[in-house]
């Protein structure tokens, strides 16, 4: 059994931790932050399990949200307001989950005053595990500020200035005692005991809805992994592997302003956006421990073959994701003409052997 | 000091979306609406939706949040809310009466400023706004005065300028016709049609217990540090002896009736009630399906 913070769950806090812009990572030392200030509060061992998972995927919802650069700050807001809601959805999708964890999620970003998303819940009508969430969030955010970080006295200022405020009054006492009393250890991690979860699924799961965030390329990793599959059992390597990776291809997505992917993928201009995502989907996977064995071959799919450091199961990502974007009638002329130069020549050969098509 | 009582009743729009998007419902009437967040929440996402209430101060944040689609305040416009104008005379003492109950000198003083610059602001729209952005500021009042040393100090205006502006954040179009009246359900159920009808019965006696930052907000508006809004209620259906079992279940069932109109009626309730409101709603609808988040929440929905 994997433990939570290594395996699938882990993988959708850090893909929220990349659609948020914040630090990979982020999202899992907000669970164990929230499951510590639970424990302290003296909940029971399913309610600091509810905060560590809430914590973790409170900010999944984002996955559902898509915002053009071009939006307003209006329009903006008005989308990122669901964000929450989104993820509230997805949690109440997953069995095995504490099931009070969707309604954390949904109310976490309330605020004590009613100023908050996506309700303006207002006072004890916001749940107290969803506003100590907020708490929890609001204090790493000002640490993990991009712009201006904080030390953690400051962070805490912050909060306590939003007494009443944002943060309800007895929470924010609470929480000030808890980390004048945890002393600097309130940032170790902490892994609750949580049910296993079927990880295969919610792997497809979520390459699906990042492939989804993006009308053109909707349904890709599911054609991705199809291919992989057969040209893997035809060069006889670890097709189980070359499927799971050639859906964690989609891990490039994770980012609040992924482009669109419109380029001639064997063009100069493709390689320079391959790499750039080629390199976000292995920092994802490498900062998640269950994932990190996937990391280099996710790096070096976008590697070209003669620039050396291509194996054959980087070669078939990287050949995937160019067949995927190729009008199908051009795909077995352009890759046969590049195999050896941009693709593994193996993996070219097999390939166009599954077609029919002259090698 | 004042007391706040805990107990807020947790009315979300995004469950409410959720209940509406699985049963196809598009337009909803809330006829006991109360602040209407849930309302906008619902706006937001392409509802249409109505409301009712008897206190003008939620019909006033309705045309702000509900009906309004575009209009915001500038920050001049703001500014003439929030501060004392140049020129123009005050009504300083019209809230006297709660200096040392319930707020400092000052910020009686701000409160007869605010009542004369939102009653001549220009449009309905900026009016609900203001009222609203306002609002929060008497409760952050009402709260410091309870926890003096938690909340910060924060000079009136500067207060009244963020909670207005944090206000009109939320005004959105959604194609749909939206409405809001001052009346009781009669009036409201009677002047909308919708695919749902949702109320969330006021408690017994609810008039009074009514929440101090409620009452004191509708005295505001009415520039009327007297008003006693329990009188408002007297005449309603829930305002009345509905003290003991059958009067309570008469007043319940007699909106049940008038929302018969709609295919769907949806009935929030906690945990404690929710039997009783589900054989209610039994006896006016064919089918009732409860759906139960947690004890809080507890959504009784009776349809044809």
């Amino acid at each position: 059994m994997t433990a939570a913070s290594e395996g699938v769950l882990a993988l959708f806090s850090t893909v929220g931790d990349a659609l948020a812009n914040r630090p990979l990572g982020f999202g899992l030392r907000r669970a164990s932050l929230a499951a510590r200030f639970a424990s302290h509060r003296g909940l029971d061992d399913e309610a600091v399990a509810t905060a560590w998972v809430a914590g973790a995927l409170a900010d999944v919802g984002l996955l559902g949200i898509v915002v053009p650069p071009e939006a307003s700050d209006r329009l903006r807001l008005l989308a990122e307001a669901d964000a929450p809601l989104f993820g509230a959805r997805f949690v109440a999708s997953v069995a095995g989950l504490p099931p009070p964890t969707g309604d954390v999620i949904r109310w976490h970003r309330e605020y004590d005053d009613g100023t908050g998303i996506p309700d303006g819940l207002r006072w004890d009508g916001v749940p107290t595990e969803a506003a100590a969430l907020g708490i929890v969030h609001a204090f790493l955010a000002a640490i993990d500020d991009p712009r201006e970080p904080s030390s953690p006295g400051e962070a805490l200022y912050a909060v306590i200035a939003e007494s009443g405020r944002r943060y309800r009054v007895e929470l924010v006492r609470a929480f000030r005692e808890f980390i004048a009393a945890t002393g600097t250890s309130w940032s170790d991690p902490l892994v609750p005991a949580l049910a296993p979860l079927d990880e295969d699924p919610l792997v497809i799961d979520l390459t699906d809805r990042l492939d989804a965030r993006d009308s053109r390329t909707a349904g890709r990793s599911a054609r991705r992994a199809q291919l992989a599959d057969v040209l893997a059992r035809r060069l006889d390597l670890d097709v189980a592997q070359a499927v799971r990776l050639a859906r964690l291809v989609s891990l490039g997505r994770a980012a609040a302003d992924a482009d669109h992917d419109d380029f001639d993928p064997l063009s100069r201009f493709a390689r320079e956006r391959r790499t750039q995502e080629a390199r976000r989907a292995a920092a994802i996977a490498a900062a998640v421990p269950g994932f990190a064995a996937d990391a280099d071959h996710l790096a070096a799919s976008a590697a070209w073959y003669e620039d050396g450091g291509v194996e054959p199961l980087a070669g078939i990502l990287g050949l995937a994701i160019a067949v995927e974007v190729l009008p199908p009638i051009e795909a077995p002329r352009r890759v046969a003409a590049a195999a050896g130069s941009q693709f593994h020549p193996e993996v070219a050969r097999a390939y166009l052997a599954t077609l029919g098509a002259p090698t | 000091m004042i007391d706040l009582p805990a107990r807020t009743r947790r009315v979300s729009g995004s469950r409410l979306l959720d209940l509406c998007q699985a049963r196809g419902i598009t337009s909803l009437i809330d006829p006991f609406m109360g602040l209407p967040m849930h309302l906008n929440a619902l706006k937001r996402h392409g509802i249409a939706v109505h409301g009712g209430d008897l206190l003008e101060w939620f019909v006033r944040a309705g045309e702000g949040l509900v009906v309004n689609d575009f209009t915001i305040l500038r920050d001049n416009e703001v500014a003439e809310v929030v501060e004392m104008l140049p020129g123009r005379i005050y009504p300083t003492e019209l809230f006297r009466a709660w200096d040392g109950v319930f707020f400092s000198e000052d910020q009686c003083r701000y409160l007869g400023v605010w009542h004369a610059n939102v009653h001549g602001l220009r449009s309905d729209g900026q009016t609900g706004l203001a009222v609203v952005g306002l609002w929060h500021v008497l409760c952050h009042w009402l709260l410091k005065s309870k926890y003096p040393d938690d909340l910060v100090d924060v000079p009136p205006s500067e207060l009244a300028w963020h909670y207005i502006r944090e206000t009109e954040r939320w005004v959105v179009e959604n194609g749909k016709r939206n409405t809001v009246r001052r009346g009781d359900f009669h009036a409201t159920l009677g002047a909308a049609r919708a695919d749902a009808v949702y109320f969330a019965p006021p408690g017994r006696s609810g008039a009074k217990r009514i929440d101090a930052r409620v009452w004191m907000w509708e005295a505001w508006w009415q520039g009327d540090p007297y008003l006693n809004v329990e009188r408002l209620y007297r005449d309603t259906v829930f305002g009345g002896k509905v003290n003991d079992d059958a009067s309570y279940d008469r007043a319940v069932g007699e909106v049940l009736q008038a929302a018969e109109n709609a295919p769907f009626v949806i009935v929030q309730a906690h945990a404690r009630e929710a039997a009783r409101f589900e054989k209610l709603v039994a006896a006016h609808r064919a089918r009732v399906d409860v759906v139960q988040p947690d004890e809080d929440e507890i959504y009784i929905i009776g349809s044809r």
